[in-house]
């Protein structure tokens, strides 16, 4: 009975044992993870945020580009002229034209 | 008892075995998760650790931006850049000649800056430069000098150059302060614009280093509000280069050019001459450059302004459009002799060719029929001698002083042609848009809608002022504007297939340190309305001091022509009249 009594008792402690090992071990992973989903999630709102700034960087790319005076400026350099006045040749007529 | 032992003592042995065993597999699994994290994982949590910095972005506002209307969309007329600059700390820089010669040659600085830079040991936060172009920032990357650190920062930036300049300002330095709206409209809605810091609670440990995994308490940046002008992006472009030319051809000193619609006040255009670009603005020289002349400056308009005192005598019943007068050529009163610009006596005269000829001596018979006190009041109504209350810096309110004393007529005969009386353009503007408007006076409006960082947009509508004229008074004066145009001093600001109205001025220029005006030096104004049927748009033409042209009829009165075209065709407004086209 005594020899029963003691190997229970050992048995209980070692289940209590391996208990708190199996909780430390489970605590520690979960204080892990989580520390990982936060900078994953961290990772995804720097990743938004780089997203967000690559837009505005193109939206000035887009302003610069569409700037009246770069746009004449760009027109000038090309020696390109204004038209003055737009001929529309009338298709039902006869047109010659040179090669 | 010895078997029985023996058995106990294997028990025994095995569970330590087990218990060892599960011990070493816990401490093997922590261990290979450890390197998994801190050596393979390194670059990446090492990365996400530096990134601890961007709690401070959270906490600096971003800068509201203005935009200009672009048909159904929207022109960003300022916004925020963000730039790179480089600093140094001090204390980590180890070769110091090596980093005085990288950073000279890369950043084209002189070696004994970057010296005092360096040898400040007690400092821990240097700044080299601002705004590092690509090829400046490739190369500091390159070099991989200890103690030379990159970081981001915001500036203003204006993509648009010059367009609408004196209209947005620039953000700067200002006194002590560094980022702030100077000038226009930067300046104006500068509180609105820059938003407010947020604030951080971060638990530290005994290093001084944040606890990621504390408590946090951060209080976010209220980022500054976007504003969206009542300015059309095209018209304003187009009034540039138009008054630009203008200023070019006539070889003026400057030139002002505005856009209102009539029936909301709304500012379509307000372009000055010369401009500066706010990208650049610490290159200007001449501060008064940044001052919007539209608002800040008040000057006597001359004749455009008998269009007023006719309004007036009109509406007061006084005189109607055939009213007729003897003209002989000049007035005599209080010792001064008021003659007509032309020097010549025009005999019997309507009041609609007291316009077209622009007779000083017929807007004078007006005048008196009208008496000084009602003269007084109406002008006030029209909303001279007082601020428009347009949101934009630097406002003045003209001067009336000249007609505090009821009793000196003189100065009310000069202040029916437009002299002895200063006035700015946005004032003479908007009453001629109250000609036009069915005799209501509108607040000149320059911004459309604001849009709050939370997202809610206040659209900001048009405001009614007074009615200053009777409806029938600005038909009347309406068709009268007409017939200067046709047959008067306006012809060549007509435009082909619109009926348009309006009225020269040539003014004399007032010295600034003495009494009297300034010799062969006038200012060429310009005003009119189109359609006169239904006023769609007013706009103003002023040029200082053309010098090849004398007269308003030859250099204000075809800018006007050019812009007011423009403007009936970008708005698709029907041709009243037919025209053949050549």
């Amino acid at each position: 009975m005594k020899r029963l009594k003691k190997r229970n008792i050992l048995s209980i402690k070692s289940l209590i044992m391996m208990f708190f090992v199996f909780s430390g071990a489970f605590y520690l992973y979960v204080i892990n993870a989580t520390a990982i989903q936060g900078y994953k999630i961290r990772e995804k709102e720097n990743k938004i945020t780089n997203l967000q700034k690559e837009n505005e960087t193109l939206e000035i790319k887009k302003a610069e580009l569409t700037s009246l005076y770069r746009i004449e400026e760009e027109v000038k350099n090309k020696g390109m002229e204004k038209i003055e006045e737009i001929v529309y040749l009338n298709d039902k007529k006869a047109i010659a034209y040179r090669k | 008892m010895s078997i029985i032992n023996k058995r106990q003592k294997k028990n025994v042995k095995g569970r330590i075995y087990f218990l060892a065993f599960l011990f070493f597999l816990i401490t093997g699994f922590i261990l290979s998760r450890l390197y998994f994290l801190q050596v393979l994982s390194y670059q990446t949590y090492h990365a996400l650790a530096q990134n601890q910095y961007q709690v401070f972005q959270e906490l600096l506002p971003n800068r509201g931006k203005i935009f200009l209307k672009d048909k159904d969309k929207l022109y960003p007329l300022a916004i925020n850049r963000e730039y790179k600059m480089v600093y140094l700390v001090p204390r980590e820089i180890e070769d110091e000649d090596k980093v005085i010669f990288m950073l000279s040659s890369i950043l084209n600085l002189k070696k004994e800056t970057i010296k005092n830079k360096i040898s400040d040991k007690n400092s821990f936060f240097k700044i080299c430069k601002h705004r590092l172009n690509s090829d400046e920032i490739e190369k500091i990357k390159r070099a991989k000098l200890k103690g030379v650190h990159l970081m981001n920062e915001n500036f203003r930036y204006y993509p648009g150059q010059q367009l609408a300049s004196q209209v947005v300002g620039y953000v700067g330095n200002k006194g002590d302060k560094t980022q702030v709206g100077c000038y226009g409209l930067e300046a104006y809605w500068e509180k609105e614009l820059k938003g407010k810091p947020g604030s951080l609670f971060q638990e530290k440990d005994a290093a001084g280093r944040w606890i990621s995994l504390s408590d946090r308490k951060i209080k976010k940046a209220e980022n500054g509000v976007n504003l969206i002008t009542t300015i059309e992006r095209t018209i304003q472009y187009e009034t540039e280069k138009v008054l630009q030319e203008s200023i070019e051809k006539y070889q003026a000193d400057k030139g002002t050019a505005i856009v209102v619609d009539v029936r909301t006040g709304k500012i379509l255009a307000l372009a000055n001459f010369p401009n500066f670009n706010p990208n650049q603005y610490n290159q200007v020289t001449d501060m008064k450059l940044f001052l919007n002349p539209a608002v800040s400056e008040a000057y006597e308009a001359g004749s455009v302004f008998k269009s007023i005192t006719l309004a007036i005598g009109l509406d007061t019943k006084k005189i109607s459009p055939q009213t007729t007068y003897i003209d002989t050529g000049s007035v005599f009163k209080s010792g001064y002799t008021i003659k007509n610009s032309d020097e010549k006596s025009h005999g019997k005269q309507t009041m609609t060719e007291v316009l077209e000829k622009s007779l000083n001596t017929g807007s004078i018979f007006v005048e008196k029929l009208i008496g000084n006190k009602t003269f007084l009041e109406y002008l006030k109504d029209f909303g001279f001698g007082k601020k428009t209350g347009i949101e934009l810096p630097g406002e003045l309110k003209g001067n009336l002083n000249n007609l505090n004393y009821l009793k000196r007529d003189i100065n009310f005969y000069t202040a029916s042609f437009g002299q002895g009386i200063a006035i700015t353009p946005l004032q003479l503007i908007m009453a001629y848009a109250t000609l036009a408007n069915h005799g209501k006076l509108m607040k000149p409006q320059i911004i459309d809608k604001i849009i709050y960082p939370n997202g809610k947009i206040e659209i900001i509508q048009p405001e009614f002022r007074k009615q200053v004229i009777t409806d029938e008074t600005s038909r009347l004066i309406s068709e009268m504007l007409r017939k200067v145009v046709t047959n008067g001093h306006g012809k060549r600001a007509d435009v082909a297939g619109y009926l348009v109205g309006g009225k020269t001025g040539t003014a004399q220029i007032a010295k600034k340190n003495d009494k009297g005006y300034k010799e062969d030096a006038f200012i060429g104004t310009f005003v009119g309305y189109a359609p006169t049927n239904d006023p769609r748009f007013a706009v103003l033409v002023k040029i200082d001091n053309p010098k090849n042209v004398q007269w308003a009829e030859s250099s204000a009165a075809p800018t006007f022509s050019k812009i007011m075209e423009f403007v009936l065709k970008y708005y698709k407004v029907k041709p009243s009249l037919k025209y053949d086209k050549q």
